[in-house]
């Protein structure tokens, strides 16, 4: 791997195994995936169910810890962490997004926009305002105040996304972004999530939708576990995405 | 019950430290009824087994007005052995020093052996075999002799007393040598108040207790017991003015009734840990109506009836109740083992000497318990499994948000707030019932409902207002733990309440005793004029008629720094249609106007008015006499005098706390002239201004000699001894508050710890987005603290409105006393920081379980 290579690497991760119980109760979740992001690429991981997609996640995001292998985020091995510097990591390199949006329910949007800048204690005048820019980015100035019980679906998911990218990652983790919205949120989301990543935030995004996973630069297929033979994990051309936000 | 069992008790063990608080909870609740229900019991029954026990067979008795009967009236009722057989008796308690150089207290009866015999079964230990018992004869020869004493085989035993040896029997300021006669056997009399009981010939009894010439009482068998009522009618006709006739029991149930206001105000402090255990229950259920919610729309949507599921819910409700039972029957009598020690020094300090032993468990114990905890549990859990059994079958597979978060001002519960604080004020103006404040205690629980009530309004005000204020005081762990108290009103209400009603009950209590402390000082220091008191060494504090001798009182009236000496004398007097045991007193009002200090309440010039009560049949009474009585100045008061019930006029009443029995007190002169010259039972000093009052006390001391039993206290150790007592009364009070408290903080952890499991996902997203385990831990101290000082500020609030209740309605109700409020700041204000950090400590097992949550859960 060359120096210039090293320099522009995001993610990497080397024979990643995870087996969940013991003994006779061991299921081996993930069998060795080595996979390697560099900044600004969007790699799908596609798969069917139970295949290790977001267990595969979870260990690239610092959510849990794997049986073998390594995972580097931003140059940094994660197995060398406590849970405090594990913690710093997830709230400074990494954006989370989720099927299921995840915003905290008795927060307003903005709050929740604003979470990863809060919890890193900076002053409240700064996070309000980078909050107030992300919810403009997404189109959800006009929703500041609203509970995520008075919103739609696609502005959660977009709310999800402002509060992704907040504090400026440098990873972006999506597991099924899309799977909880019609197709026409899930289009606005996929073109939200490239043109506020383009160039600078690598996306590793799980997905079952094949329209998605074309989006992408790269596709890690999974089976059982494993990630498919290499010619079944192709680069792809990105598609030509138009943006119609809404301030 | 196979579903039952299934879907409840199940779900019980799902969540075992909810159920386990929970069950504490209501365990302590019933542990501290039963605990201060045994302790009444043994208080009374203590005094009633002695009773019972040493009146034998005695079918009537004739007593005296408080001096007793007069012995030259003996012969005039010769006509009473028509009706049976006939015995005088003293019956008193003193002191005994024996050889191991112990001092006890023994009950002392003093009795004509030969006519007492019939009357109780006590029989002389015989030390060669065969030998059973003992005849009257050998017992009279056995108290023969001026020196004799017989004690119990149980008594001597502990002590090692034999035959002949040398025992004193300290009686008023005299220790009299004696030498043990003989040892009754282990049973009968022999065995009341842990064989404690030592038997004298009565004239021996009269000459010791300076009693030559008096009698106690005059007990009669009747040959007819069934025909006691006419035989009882027929007596009273006969006897002659001073005399009356009662039967043995009613000597305890005037101790009953003496107590009566004092064991109905600590149960009904007891109750406080049960209500706050009940609230658990409550929140328990609602707890687990809300997590099983979609579950109950499933076996809805499956056909089950609404009363099944309502009888599910009521059914775990119940199945804590019974364990909170079953575990907090025999917590309480371990509980009672020290709640005895608490209140016994209260009751033998100011009501009653009594021998208290807590009474092992019976079966209505165990009933009763189950009986106080199973339906108030139920009816604890009715609303919240009402509210089950109205869910829909929808509900399953809606799966709807099934919080009641408040969006408007919650009506219902400032209407319910405002009924029971309108209740609880009409309340508090209405009399006490039959000596007992039933009504004040309405008007207590009325507030402490409306208080309930008040709680979720004040969540919702926090909801709603508190946002910025925390944020910028905690920052984002602030803002987090508002918002999750936002989402939590409803569930947090009802835990919140209980503990605002424990700590509204403390503060209320410590406003009430600092009032009454503040009171009593300043009482003591205004009526404690005096330089030295004087009394004997008798410790028996109540009713003690152990008096002080004439050569005592010679020693110190001759010493040169005396310029003044008041001998006051005090006995029990029946009065009233209830027989109700009042203190009569008797002093020199002379010294006292010259030099004492009484606080008068009525009239303005209560001085002037007792100094003209001098030489005449007028008394002044004490507050608690005048309210319990109806009492008032210029009004006549009816007094048994040994020559029949004379009236006495009202001239002025005055403040005293040593008692609520009440007082009346007269002239020494005055008592004289109806009850007969009466030695003093104590005496106050007043020295030259320029003596110092410790020499005095030393060179009195060493001028009686060390052989008389004195003590004499100056001045500021009195002062230091009541506030001592004072303290002592009190302390039962706290220990049944803090328990109350335990059980609402413990309350408030349990919740904290479920709404923690329930937001397991939020939790989650939360350490996703980046928080660290210690700005988890922290948002849920936070919270927990808040809750806390929340709780307290409410509990400041309420406990003020509380402590006007007990103040003016309930303590004037049951005892009879002006106390001045006072507010103990110091006391409040660290109440209020130990409470909050109480909470936030017991936020940390939830916070830790918070902290433990990790991210793999979100998808």
């Amino acid at each position: 791997m060359s120096v210039e290579r090293k320099m522009k690497t995001v993610l990497q991760t080397s024979n990643l195994r995870k087996i969940y119980g013991q003994d006779a109760n061991a299921v081996a979740a993930l069998r060795g995936v080595s996979l390697t992001v560099d900044a600004g690429e969007f790699v799908a991981v596609v798969g069917p169910s139970g295949c290790g997609k977001s267990t595969f996640l979870h260990l690239c995001g610092g959510m849990d810890r794997p049986t073998e292998g390594r995972v580097m985020v931003g140059g940094v091995d994660l197995n060398e962490l406590d849970d405090e510097a594990l913690t710093r990591v997830r709230r400074e390199q990494i954006g989370f997004v989720f099927q299921s949006f995840n915003l905290l329910p008795t927060l307003t949007l903005v709050e929740n926009i604003a979470l990863p800048v809060m919890l890193a204690g900076i002053p409240r005048a700064i996070y309000r305002a980078r909050a107030e820019e992300g919810a403009r980015q997404v189109g959800l100035s006009h929703r500041l105040e609203h509970y995520p019980s008075q919103v739609s679906g696609g502005e959660l998911q977009r709310a999800a996304i402002a509060r992704a990218l907040v504090h400026q990652p440098v990873l972006l983790i999506a597991d099924e972004p899309t799977g909880n919205l019609d197709s026409e949120n899930g289009e606005r989301v996929l073109r939200l999530l490239k043109t506020l990543t383009s160039g600078t935030v690598a996306i590793l995004l799980a997905t079952h939708d094949k329209a998605l996973a074309s989006a992408a630069d790269r596709v890690l297929r999974m089976r059982d576990g494993t990630e498919l033979p290499s010619p079944e994990s192709v680069l792809v051309e990105p598609p030509q995405l138009g943006l119609e936000l809404r301030e | 019950m196979n579903l039952f069992s299934k879907f409840i008790v199940r779900a019980v063990f799902r969540d075992p430290v909810r159920s386990v608080v929970t069950i504490a909870g209501l365990t302590l609740g019933v542990a501290v009824v039963v605990a201060i229900r045994l302790a009444n019991v043994s208080s009374v029954q203590g005094f009633e087994t002695a009773l019972e026990v040493v009146a034998g067979k005695t079918s009537l008795e004739i007593v005296g007005a408080g001096v007793g009967v007069p012995e030259t009236q003996l012969a005039e009722l010769g006509w009473l052995r028509q009706y049976g057989r006939v015995s005088p008796v003293i019956d008193r308690t003193a002191q005994i020093e024996t050889l191991d150089g112990s001092v006890s207290l023994l009950r002392v009866l003093g009795v004509d052996v030969l006519r007492d015999q019939p009357f109780r079964e006590y029989r002389l230990l015989r030390f060669s075999e065969g030998d059973q018992g003992s005849s009257p004869q050998e017992l009279l020869a056995a108290l023969l002799a001026p020196t004799s004493v017989v004690l119990t085989e149980r008594f001597a035993s502990r002590h090692g007393v034999k035959l002949e040896s040398p025992v004193r029997l300290r009686i008023g300021d005299t220790a009299h040598p004696m030498v043990v006669r003989g040892l009754l056997l282990d049973e009968g009399p022999a065995r009341v108040i842990d064989g404690h009981l030592a038997v004298l010939d009565i004239a021996t009894a009269q000459w010791l207790f300076d009693r030559l010439g008096w009698l106690d009482r005059v007990e009669v068998q009747l040959f007819v017991p069934d025909g006691i009522d006419i035989a009882e009618q027929e007596i009273a006709a006969r006897l002659p003015e001073g005399l009356r006739i009662q039967r043995p029991a009613q000597r305890g149930r005037q101790v009953e009734r003496m107590l009566a206001a004092f064991h109905f105000n600590l149960t009904a402090l007891s109750y406080i840990a049960l209500v706050v255990g009940l609230f658990l229950v409550y929140n328990t259920v609602a707890v687990s109506v809300i997590s099983r919610r979609s579950e109950v729309g499933v076996l809805r949507s499956l056909g089950a009836r609404r009363s099944l599921i309502l009888g599910f819910f009521l059914g775990e409700a119940a199945v804590m109740a019974v364990l909170g039972a079953v575990l907090g029957t025999p917590a309480g009598w371990l509980l009672a083992q020290g709640t005895v020690r608490l209140t016994s020094t209260t009751v033998n300090t100011l009501y009653v000497t009594s021998s208290a032993t807590v009474p092992q468990l019976g079966f209505e114990d165990w009933l009763l318990s189950g009986l106080i905890a199973v339906p108030l549990s139920l009816i604890a859990a009715a609303i919240p499994a009402a509210e089950a059994a109205r869910v829909t079958p929808l509900a399953a597979v809606r799966d709807a948000d099934h919080q009641v978060v408040y969006r408007d001002f919650p009506r219902k519960p400032a209407a319910a707030a405002s009924l029971f604080f309108g209740l609880g004020a009409w309340m508090s103006t209405l009399e006490a019932v039959d000596g007992l404040p039933l009504f004040g205690l309405g008007a207590a629980l009325a507030v402490v409902c409306g208080a309930a009530a008040l709680v979720p309004i004040l969540l919702e005000f926090v909801r709603r207002f508190g946002r910025e204020t925390l944020t910028s005081w905690c920052g984002v762990e602030g803002l987090l733990a508002h918002a999750n108290l936002s989402a939590a009103v409803a569930r947090l209400a009802v835990s919140v309440a209980a503990l605002v009603i424990s700590l509204a009950m403390l503060a209320a209590i410590a406003i009430m005793i600092g009032s009454f402390r503040e009171t009593v000082t300043y009482w003591v220091g205004q009526t404690l004029q005096a330089d030295l008191f004087v009394a004997t060494a008798d410790r028996a504090p109540v009713g003690s008629t152990a008096t002080i001798s004439t050569a005592v009182e010679r020693d110190i009236r001759t010493h040169p720094a005396v310029v003044a000496v008041d001998g006051f004398r005090g006995f029990d007097l029946p009065y009233g249609p209830e027989g109700d045991l009042i203190i009569l007193g008797a002093g020199d009002f002379g010294v006292l106007l010259d030099y004492g200090g009484l606080a008068f309440k009525v009239p303005a010039d209560g001085a002037a008015a007792m100094r003209a009560a001098v030489g005449r049949d007028a008394v002044v009474v004490s507050e608690s006499f005048a309210l319990k009585h109806e009492v008032g100045v210029g009004e006549v008061v009816s007094l048994d005098t040994p020559k029949g019930p004379r009236q006495f006029c009202v001239v002025a009443i005055y403040y005293d706390y040593s008692s609520d029995r009440g007082l009346v007190v007269m002239d020494r002169a005055t008592f004289a002239r109806h009850f007969g010259r009466q030695r003093p039972t104590g005496l106050t000093l007043y020295l030259d201004p320029d003596a110092n009052a410790e020499e005095v006390r030393t060179e009195l001391l060493a001028a009686i000699g060390p052989d008389r039993r004195i003590f004499i206290r100056t001045n500021a150790t009195l002062r230091a001894e009541v506030l001592r007592i004072f303290d002592s009364t009190f302390a039962i009070t706290y220990a049944l508050e803090a328990i109350a408290i335990i059980v609402a903080i413990l309350g408030v952890a349990a919740t904290l710890l479920t709404l923690v499991l329930e937001r397991r996902r939020e939790l989650a997203i939360l350490r996703l987005v980046g928080a660290g385990r210690e700005q988890i831990r922290r948002m849920v101290v936070v919270e927990a603290a808040m809750l806390g000082l929340l709780s307290q500020g409410t509990g400041l609030v309420v406990g003020l409105v509380l402590s006007l209740i007990l103040i003016y309605v309930i303590n004037v109700q049951s005892f009879g006393w002006t106390i001045q409020f006072h507010l103990p700041l110091g006391f409040l204000a660290q109440s209020t920081i130990l409470i909050t950090v109480t909470a936030a400590l017991a936020g940390l097992y939830p916070a830790r379980v918070a902290a433990q949550i990790v991210g793999e859960r979100v998808r």
